[in-house]
């Protein structure tokens, strides 16, 4: 009994220690808990020139009923899979630098509409920048995502596996 | 815990099997730099390990910053208790309860069709992914910690030169 005694009190010990210095590390550093990662602003005014256009749900709703844009889910695979905006396309940050060829053939027909899994999420930021950044202007990243879409109940479907 | 009241001779040959210095000097050195190793590579950026551990899907996006603040400080603190025998049970303790976890979200992700790199001691997309390879790996870890756990650090350890000073410094009893 003792041993078992001894080891749960030494774990508390080194979990305890643990803690602190991950609390004071994050602190400094700005890393990790206490790390400050910059809320992507929604108001187009705010935004520098080289950040696509975000859009609300409406105008999302009105993109994808005009059939004239590209919804791209930049999650997971899996998430994919399990449900995605109806028409929407696959492609992971991942991915990119193979597909921008044919996304830029597709940009010059549609909007190009990235996006994620919702406001707590950055692909489609990401994805929409570096889709900006390679010389595509017609990016506009849906930043509500797919907890948005979902919560309005518009059209979705699954993939077969 | 009473070693002398077992019946048994086979079990207790094996239990003294198990204090061998050396077999337990050798256990802490592999669990002890694995861990090391793994917490190393994750504390300069959690940014990166909340990435693998968001991979999992397991937990909820805003819980995801606190693992991954934390996890590498407790693998590191863990890994070099055990890799010089100081607070050794306790660390083997945390350690045994962290590869339990980590085995069963390994497995879980399998299960589940995951297509995911482990994130164990590197953030690098690009990494091998996820197999039962790993689980049997973990699961040899966790063997390591759990006869540590049982066995203690050995006479081949910090603790035990601590303690021997302690001892003789200390003044005679009575």
């Amino acid at each position: 009994m003792q041993t078992v005694q001894t080891a749960v009190r030494e774990a508390l010990v080194i979990l305890a220690a643990a803690v602190l210095l991950a609390l004071v590390y994050s602190g400094i550093t700005q890393k990790g808990l206490f790390g400050r990662p910059e809320p992507p602003s929604f108001s187009s005014e705010s935004e520098a020139p080289t950040t696509p256009e975000t859009i609300s749900i409406d105008e999302a709703e009105e993109l994808f009923a005009s059939g004239k844009a590209v919804f791209i889910d930049t999650r997971d695979e899996l998430s994919y899979r399990e449900g995605h905006i109806r028409g929407a396309i696959h492609v992971s940050l991942l991915d990119l630098p193979l597909r921008i060829e044919s996304l830029k053939a597709l940009a010059a027909e549609k909007t190009l509409v990235p996006y994620c899994n919702g406001t707590r999420c950055h692909s489609s930021m990401e994805f929409g920048g570096r889709l900006f950044a390679a010389g595509i202007p017609n990016v506009k990243v849906f930043f509500g995502g797919w907890e948005e879409w979902t919560a309005s109940q518009l059209p979705t479907e699954r993939s077969a596996p | 815990m009473d070693r002398e009241s077992t019946p048994h001779g086979k079990v207790r040959a094996m239990r003294v099997h198990l204090q061998n210095p050396f077999l337990l000097l050798a256990l802490r050195l592999l669990l002890g730099l694995a861990f090391v190793v793994a917490g190393a590579d994750k504390i300069g950026d959690p940014a990166a390990f909340g990435v693998s551990i968001d991979n999992y899907r397991i937990l909820p996006d805003f819980l995801i910053p606190i693992p991954a603040t934390m996890l590498p400080w407790v693998e590191l603190l863990c890994g070099l208790a055990i890799l010089f025998g100081i607070l050794t049970r306790g660390g083997s303790l945390l350690v045994s309860v962290l590869l339990v976890i980590f085995t069963a979200a390994a497995a879980a992700a399998i299960v589940r069709g995951l297509d995911i790199s482990c994130g164990c001691f590197t953030q690098d997309p690009g990494a091998a992914a996820l197999g039962w390879g790993k689980v049997w790996e973990n699961l040899g870890l966790l063997c390591a910690g759990l006869i540590l756990l049982y066995a203690g650090e050995g006479s081949l350890s910090l603790q035990h030169y601590l303690r021997k000073d302690t001892r003789a410094d200390s003044p005679p009893a009575g």
